[in-house]
């Protein structure tokens, strides 16, 4: 009877305290599969940059993110890669694939027989305790117990949207269920307990590419270009069979959120508060997430941009001057270095409906060939006292797929 | 014999003319000569001139410590034959030597360029080109402003702008004091700001016509011909203004100078043309509809045209590699 009732105790108390018991339980399970992944650089014999990696073979095979190694997939004679276990046994690990639009990489080293983590595509629920691990500023191997909040929403390149603290160093880490198994890949941060996964689905399509290819090996930058190209298809083929629907904009009619992966953001701007001259409004839609490819260069996104400007007591001329400035010094969404692109070729001149003075401008990318970085700007010319701007940058994308979008857009200008 | 003694200062700039007659004709630092040389180089009794029976003009030294020499360097010596206009070293001293029939350089006529310089001379004109230049400044100022306009402020920055150009002017003048010529300073600024405004007036008008038929009709290059055309006209009105010269030799001076501003403002820009550019370089011009002139083109003609900037882009890959 007493037996009985230490027994019933047990069980009651089993359920109780779970996160705490399990986040410790995951973490001395597990961490012999965890990882640091340092890039080094060869001169100086110092990291350059850090982050995790779990196993999930048993012969070395570990994932990270792209982010954390790509200094060494575009300068691999300028930099190496360590794998650090948690008993401090260095490994030196080569690259065996990479996506760089869900920012992944599979990373290797010789070994055998490796206790691994198995990753599942099983669905999770809102609220479902979930478990990061890395190691954060080099600070060493942490457990992070976090909350699953379902799939970013408004986003193209979706991510789990997980509630806990992911922190530099982290990235390329593993996210565990509470059985264990692999569920996202620490990516990024915003901040305030809002972290960023890699889906294991995309994960395991990675895997299931590399291994039905064999032990061949890639050239990264090929890689990075079929990819890109075939994300940007994807990308503005969804824009493009979207329903551009449109909306007023003082007297113009201009683009609302084409899709919801671009949100559009509006402000008023004044002149003067106690005398008004002028009244600019503007919209501005712009997307969460871009491709990083390297850390100054990024591409796949697309922002939209109007400005509409409507005269008080501005003269002819100052009010000219003020759409001038609304028109002046429009420049590419994405950041891209001068190894990465051409710079710009432009094209100027008046079209009609509503007269506007429209620029193209489009920059090449160097060792992605196809792909081009595309600028756009428009101001009415045709009234003294109101005017529109119109611009959009498109971000790594094809001639003929771009011309389309261009096509599109200035014919969906409209007055009232 | 009847002679004339130039002496000669550095720059062959002369700085003395002496009439001198007499059968011999002496030269020195002591006060009982005929042409008194005030170089400490020179000696007491230095040198002589005298003729000949022929009626040759000679030139001897009297055994000085220093010596009499000949523009290339020859000692005089003993006696050497002089031909009017010969150039002679005593000392540190340069003289030269005319008969008094020796032919002189052909008198510079006075141009239509007199009569301007003497108008530009004017403090009425010299203001008024002052005051238009404020004035257009504080109007382009105004047609700029889409905030608050401070009149009073604007003013003061233009004239302040104004003063600051005077540099170009006073230099001239200094120049032209230093050649022991007239200042001409009224002038100089005339010419100085009427160059400004024109430059300024040339900007907006390639401005303006940029704008509406583009980079290719080679506006830049016309442009900048037109600056230095006015650049060159401008330096060489300085130095009309300045000294004397003839008028090839004015042309000379004017032309090189130029040039070598020009190769300066070249240099500076081709500077900047290095530079990568992350940004498209287009023309962010506008203008109310009163003043632009255009015709539009349908959407599909527009890209038509438009699309040769992606094989333009991909061309500067090529260059790159």
């Amino acid at each position: 009877m007493l037996r009985f009732s230490v027994l019933l105790l047990l069980f009651s108390l089993l359920p109780l305290p779970v996160t705490a018991d399990t986040a410790q339980e995951l973490f001395s399970r597990y961490a012999d599969r965890l990882y640091q992944i340092k890039v080094i650089e060869k001169l100086s014999s110092r990291k350059s940059a850090i982050g995790s990696g779990f196993l999930v073979r048993a012969d070395g095979l570990l994932v990270t993110n792209y982010h954390v190694v790509s200094k060494f997939i575009h300068d691999p004679d300028k930099y190496y890669l360590q794998a650090i276990s948690f008993d401090n046994k260095v490994e030196s690990v080569t690259v065996e694939d990479i996506d760089v639009v869900n920012d992944l990489a599979l990373i290797k080293f010789t070994g055998k027989n490796r206790p691994y983590l198995e990753v599942t595509a099983k669905t999770l629920r809102k609220g479902d305790p979930i478990f990061s691990m890395g190691n954060p500023l080099d600070l060493g191997t942490a457990v992070v117990p976090g909350t699953y909040n379902g799939f970013t929403k408004q986003s193209f390149y979706q991510r789990i949207h997980f509630t806990g603290s992911i922190n530099p160093g982290m990235s390329g880490g593993p996210v565990l269920n509470s059985q264990g198994k692999v569920v996202g890949v620490n990516v990024a941060t915003a901040g305030n307990q809002i972290g960023f996964l890699v889906v294991a689905d995309k994960l395991l399509k990675l895997l299931t590419e590399y291994e039905s290819r064999g032990n061949k090996p890639i050239d990264y930058q090929q890689r990075i270009h079929e990819q890109l190209i075939k994300n940007q298809q994807h990308l503005m083929n969804t824009v493009l069979s979207a329903d551009w629907k449109t909306i007023s904009l003082g007297d113009a009619r201009v683009l609302r959120e084409i899709v919801p992966f671009i949100p559009c953001w509006g402000d008023k701007g004044h002149s003067n508060k106690n005398k008004e001259k002028y009244i600019t409004v503007s919209i501005s839609c712009q997307p969460k997430e871009t491709i990083f490819i390297h850390p100054g260069f990024r591409t796949g996104m697309i922002e939209v941009q109007y400005k509409w400007a409507e005269n008080i007591s501005l003269t002819t001329m100052q009010f000219s001057s003020l759409l001038e400035k609304l028109y002046n010094g429009a420049g590419p969404g994405n950041r891209a270095g001068e190894k990465d692109v051409t710079e710009f070729a432009c094209y100027e001149g008046f079209v009609d409906q509503p007269d506007e003075r429209a620029v193209l401008c489009s920059r090449a990318y160097i060792r992605y060939k196809g792909l081009y970085d595309v600028v756009y700007i428009s101001a009415t010319v045709n009234h003294a006292d109101k005017g529109l701007v119109s611009h959009f940058t498109l971000s790594g994308v094809e001639k003929a797929i771009a011309m389309r979008f261009v096509k599109r857009f200035m014919e969906t200008s409209q007055w009232n | 014999m009847e002679l004339t003694i130039e002496l000669v200062g550095r720059g062959s700039r002369h700085f003395d003319l002496q009439q001198v007659s007499g059968e011999q004709i002496t030269l020195g630092r002591g006060f009982d000569n005929d042409v008194i040389l005030s170089d400490p180089h020179v000696c007491a009794h230095h040198a002589v001139i005298e003729s000949n029976e022929r009626g040759e003009i000679l030139l001897k030294d009297l055994g000085s410590v220093n010596g009499t020499f000949t523009k290339k360097h020859q000692a005089v010596g003993q006696a050497c034959a002089v031909s009017s206009g010969d150039e002679f070293m005593l000392g540190k001293t340069r003289i030269r030597i005319y008969r008094r029939d020796h032919a002189v350089a052909p008198s510079i006529r006075l141009t239509w360029v007199e009569k301007l310089a003497h108008l530009a001379s004017g403090p009425l004109f010299t203001g008024a080109v002052f005051i238009f230049a404020v004035l257009m400044s504080v109007f382009f100022q105004y047609t700029n402003e889409i905030k608050t306009f401070y009149g009073g402020r604007e003013l003061i920055t233009a004239v302040g702008v104004l003063l600051l150009i005077t540099i170009w002017p006073v230099g001239w003048m200094l120049f032209a004091r230093t050649k022991k010529h007239d200042a001409h300073f009224m002038a100089q600024l005339s010419a100085t700001i009427v160059f400004v405004i024109l430059v300024t007036l040339i900007q907006k008008a390639n401005k303006w016509l940029a704008f509406h038929f583009g980079v290719n009709l080679g506006l830049d290059l016309i442009s900048s011909g037109l600056y230095i055309l006015l650049s060159f006209l401008l330096i060489w009105l300085n130095y009309y203004l300045s000294i004397f010269q003839t008028s090839k030799k004015r042309w000379i001076y004017a032309a090189s100078f130029t040039v070598l501003l020009a190769s300066f403002a070249y240099v500076a820009s081709t500077f900047d043309a290095e530079r990568f550019k992350f940004r498209p370089e287009y023309n962010a011009t506008l203008y109310p509809p009163s003043l632009t002139v255009y015709s539009t083109q349908t959407v599909d003609d527009y890209l038509e045209s438009a699309e040769t900037i992606f094989d333009e882009a991909l061309s500067m890959v090529d260059v790159k590699k």
